[in-house]
């Protein structure tokens, strides 16, 4: 379970990009997180694994505060976090294997980074975890090679690796095209409804939050703007948080 | 009240207008100043001689030595009878020469000063000849030829030429036959290459080398450095201020028990890797043997996949404790062992490949110890003979430095790898009690360990300070710098930022500002006084090595009060943040090696050279250490560069699956900087062939120590050859380079 509480975060410019966020994601829920662009989803994710370090409040997670330990402790509680983002941020120039690989990383001593040295259990994981977003056969090619849609499931192999309990993706499918978009997406609904990961995932479209997700948190500003199940929003719900002006499109 | 607006605004865009055009002046006025400075003069150019000496200099550069030719001599003579008068000789008649050549002189007799006619037909057609006087005794003289006021002349197309010389005075040769001698120089044999043209080739290779070594070399080093100079990765470094003191104490006491009791293990496996010990065989299976040795203790200590379980364990069991200890003691040894052993074996290798080289080579030229073929033609069996001795001798050389170097930085390399060692160990342990001090004995605890690690620091930086006037400065700035942050620290201690209050007010950063320029000075001014550094920095007398005894050991007085000044710092410091307030370790290296880059960046290679020149002695080797040095501050700030311009992408979701900031390094950010890394050495062994080409001129040994011989006696023709030679070996680097760097970027 994954308890957010007043979490609040001001960047050093003075801007407050989350402000007061309070809610609590059950284990096994698909959430996804909606809002205007500035309106503090990626900050509320990275908060989350603590990328970004919140100003105030409490994340708890499975009853530990992780905004209180520290770094070397964080970096321990990060591996059961997988994150996927907007541009995928692969290593471009290594091997796809590689890439997926690095998700054990936290799992292994340092010494053995030096040497580029995984164990032959971890890359017959990485293998059956390519395999299962359907790339087995790029496993050896450069990360630079594959489509965009393919270098986002090469991400989630590797977020994978991790065994996460919670996967946080940031944006996943706002740089692929609606077919690909729906491929993704696929795969993140899997793993929620067959490996019972928790997900939290910001979105752009409405659409796909309908299709995908079991509830929707919306931000407008920093704040909490909505907090229910996606068929709660109206056209009303809508104006509120996009905005007057905004008309919902569907992506199909 | 908008016409007083717009009044308002219309003044000041009149000021502004009228600060421009003042701005404008001001700058022309400094400008025009710029051009007195440097003496711009367009007199002295004019003058005659000036014009006559550049055309003579640019003429002779511009016709650079670069071949030869052997010449024959070929002379044909007329006589002549000085003072027509004088005696009853018959002038014999001027002969053909055999290739048909005669030179007709008109009158064919007469006294000094007469003009006359010199007619040559049918002599060599466009040969470079001169005109000489023989006297029946005694040296022969030039001639010039009157018409063209030149000693050399051109032969016509036909052999022939028509000129006119002076009969010179020679005492005594009065009633004697004199001779008219046309020389020319003919051409035999093949056109070769010049003595200077040979020499020109064999300083460019040294210089190529000289370039290539100062870049290799530079590359590891400023590889390192550019990653503590690269700011996204430094800046998320922090540590607590409890953890750091305690790293840098143990630092300390791991390098004094590292040179004192450890450093003898390191020798003492050269001595095994020399064979000096227990024969060769030991000596190569040592390294072999502890490489074994320490892969099996650290699999067995570091199962590759340590956690499995579901559970994220935050406490650290005794065994976690054993183990971190059992991993930096195998760790150390193994280094210790293995760089102390193969350094050995090198220094035997080396040997042995100078032993091999000497018996390949071909029997007589070992006895001679000449390997130069010119001295003695070679046939190609020998000479692949010799060119393999040479080539084995080199790399026996090249080994022999590498051993003897590590073998002579042992103690230093041991004092490192220990202290490293010990302060991982004793940070590790006493992290976790550390963190779980409460506030005031945290406090308590930090300031004890700020009084030890002030005291060391400022010791160290005392003994500097000794050493050269300009070092003596290191106490009082860097006394200056942790009192100003005293100061803030005091001040938020004394009045806490509000609670709820997140961003600092203007004023308060103001005063927090002033509060460290005041502390700054005041401990400056202190430091400065109570140290007298005022006596090295005027009169350049260094502070007096009196000893002193301080809890039993020998100290001397000047590092006892520098301490004491590190010591008070350290304890108010560390009193007032405890041990658990944070310190940002990453910007703090960040600055110091900035720093240190841009300074040593700032010093010219030219000026380096001048110093290794005085410690190496004139020649290569001294340019090639210039260089290096230099080479490691540009190659540090331009990696630096690159490691801050790479995509951060990757750098977060590597963060984001746990591994740790080592990891990170090695997985996100080296694998974007390759490509850069490898462009910018190229650009960098461009830049260091240029330089390397007059690093000479100190002395430094490449092609430079040639052209400025070449110039110093005024050879313009030979320095010619050079200036050529660096043109275009410059040039084609400058394509190349620019070609790679191009296909990788």
């Amino acid at each position: 379970m994954l308890e957010i509480k007043n979490l609040t975060k001001i960047y050093n410019n003075g801007f407050k990009a989350l402000d007061n966020v309070s809610f609590t994601v059950p284990d096994g829920q698909f959430v996804a997180l909606i809002g205007l662009s500035g309106s503090g989803k990626s900050t509320l994710l990275r908060c989350v694994n603590r990328l970004i370090e919140p100003t105030d409040g409490q994340i708890i997670w499975n009853g530990l505060d992780i905004t209180a330990i520290s770094a070397e402790e964080m970096r321990l509680v990060r591996r059961r976090m997988g994150m996927i983002f907007q541009q995928f941020n692969l290593v471009k120039r290594s091997k796809v294997i590689t890439n997926v690989l690095a998700g054990r990383l936290g799992y292994m001593s340092p010494l053995y980074s030096f040497i580029n040295y995984f164990p032959a259990s971890d890359k017959a994981d990485a293998i059956a975890n390519l395999e299962r977003v359907g790339i087995g056969s790029q496993a050896y090619k450069r990360a630079s090679e594959l489509s965009g849609g393919q270098q986002q499931r090469v991400a989630i192999a590797r977020a994978l690796m991790q065994h996460p309990e919670l996967m946080l993706a940031d944006e996943p499918v706002a740089s692929l095209d609606p077919a690909t978009s729906h491929g993704v997406m696929k795969y993140l609904e899997d793993l929620n409804k067959e490996d019972g990961l928790t997900v939290i995932c910001s979105l752009h479209f409405l659409s796909l939050a309908r299709t995908y997700s079991d509830r929707v948190i919306a931000l407008k500003d920093g704040k909490l703007e909505f907090d229910g199940t996606p068929d709660l929003i109206d056209n009303a719900r809508f104006k509120e948080i996009y905005g007057e002006d905004a008309v919902e499109v569907g992506i199909n | 009240m908008e016409t007083k607006q717009a009044n308002s605004q219309a003044t000041r865009n009149a000021l502004m207008r009228f600060l421009v055009v003042l701005a404008i002046v001001i700058g022309f006025v400094i400008y025009s100043y710029g051009w007195t400075v440097t003496e711009v003069d367009l007199d002295k150019p004019q003058e005659a001689q000036r014009q006559e000496n550049v055309g003579n200099a640019l003429r002779e550069l511009l016709s650079p030595r670069m071949f030869t030719q052997e010449r024959e001599v070929v002379e044909i003579t007329a006589s002549f009878l000085m003072e027509c008068d004088s005696a009853d000789i018959d002038i014999p008649e001027s002969t053909p020469h055999e290739s048909g050549g005669l030179v007709i002189i008109d009158p064919a007799c007469g006294e000094a000063g007469d003009i006359l006619n010199v007619t040559i037909t049918n002599f060599e057609p466009l040969a470079d000849s001169r005109i000489r006087w023989l006297p029946p005794e005694g040296q022969s003289r030039p001639r010039e030829d009157l018409i063209t006021g030149r000693e050399e002349i051109v032969l016509g197309a036909d052999g022939s030429f028509i000129g006119q010389i002076e009969v010179p005075r020679i005492r005594n040769t009065e009633g004697q036959l004199h001779q008219v001698a046309v020389r020319a120089a003919l051409p035999i044999g093949g056109i070769e290459l010049s003595d200077i043209s040979q020499q020109t080739i064999m300083r460019m290779v040294e210089t190529i080398f000289m370039a290539l070594l100062a870049t290799s070399i530079a590359i590891p080093i400023a590889g390192l450095i550019s990653f503590l100079a690269a700011r996204n990765l430094m800046r998320p470094i922090k540590l607590t201020v409890g953890k750091l003191q305690v790293a840098f104490l143990f630092f300390a006491i791991g390098g004094f028990i590292g040179v004192q009791f450890i450093a003898g293990l390191g020798d003492f496996a050269v001595r095994i890797g020399t064979g000096a010990e227990f024969g060769i065989l030991a000596g190569i299976i040592l390294p072999i043997v502890v490489i074994v040795i320490a892969v099996f203790a650290m699999r067995f200590l570091n199962p590759p996949d340590i956690e499995k379980s579901k559970n994220i364990t935050t406490t650290t069991t005794l065994a976690d404790y054993g183990r971190t200890i059992a991993n930096s003691i195998i760790l150390t040894l193994t280094v210790l062992l293995l760089v102390g052993s193969l350094a050995g074996v090198a220094i035997w290798g080396a040997e042995q490949l100078q032993t091999i080289g000497e018996s390949v080579r071909p029997s007589f030229l070992a006895e001679l110890e000449i390997s130069r073929e010119e001295f003695y033609p070679l046939n190609p069996a020998e000479w692949l003979q010799n060119a393999l001795a040479d080539g084995l001798q080199a790399i026996g050389t090249l080994l022999n430095t590498f051993g003897t170097l590590i073998q002579l930085i042992m103690p230093l390399i041991t004092a490192i790898l220990v202290g490293f060692s010990v302060s991982n160990v004793a940070s590790g342990l006493l992290s976790a009690p550390m963190r779980n001090l409460p506030s005031v004995p945290g406090h308590i605890v930090g300031g004890v360990l700020g009084l030890l690690v002030g005291g060391i620091l400022f010791a160290t930086l005392g003994y500097l300070g000794m050493t050269a006037a300009l070092l003596g400065l290191l106490v009082p700035l860097i006394a200056a710098l942790f009192a100003g942050e005293i100061f803030i620290a005091a001040f938020r201690r004394i009045i806490p930022k509000q609670a709820g209050v997140l961003r600092m007010s203007r004023t308060r950063r103001l005063v927090q500002q002033g509060l460290f320029a005041l502390g700054a000075v005041v401990m400056f001014v202190f430091t400065f006084n109570m140290l007298n550094i005022n006596r090295a920095l005027v009169d350049g007398t260094l502070p007096p090595a009196t000893l002193t005894s301080f809890l039993g050991f020998e100290i001397f007085e000047y590092m006892l009060r520098s301490a004491t000044i590190g010591g008070l710092l350290g304890l108010i410091g560390g009193a007032l943040v405890g041990v658990n307030s944070d310190f940002p370790l990453g910007t703090t290296l960040y600055n110091l090696s900035r720093t240190a880059l841009n300074t040593v960046r700032s010093i010219e290679p030219l000026i380096m050279g001048l110093v290794f020149v005085v410690w190496v002695g004139i020649g290569p080797f001294a340019g090639v250490l210039a260089l290096t040095l230099h080479s490691v501050a540009a190659l540090g700030k331009l990696y630096s560069e690159q490691v801050e311009n790479i995509d951060e992408g990757p750098l977060e979701a590597i963060q984001s699956t746990g591994a740790s900031w080592l990891q990170t390094v090695i997985y996100a950010v080296i694998p974007q900087i390759i490509p850069p890394y490898i462009a910018f050495t190229m650009y960098r062994w461009d830049i260091n062939v240029r330089m390397s080409t007059i690093i000479g001129f100190v002395g430094g040994g490449g092609i430079g120590l040639l052209l400025q011989q070449q110039i110093n006696l005024l050879r313009y023709r030979d320095a010619g050859v050079a200036v050529l030679a660096i043109a275009i070996v410059v040039s084609l680097l400058d394509y190349t380079s620019a070609y790679i760097r191009e296909k990788l970027t």
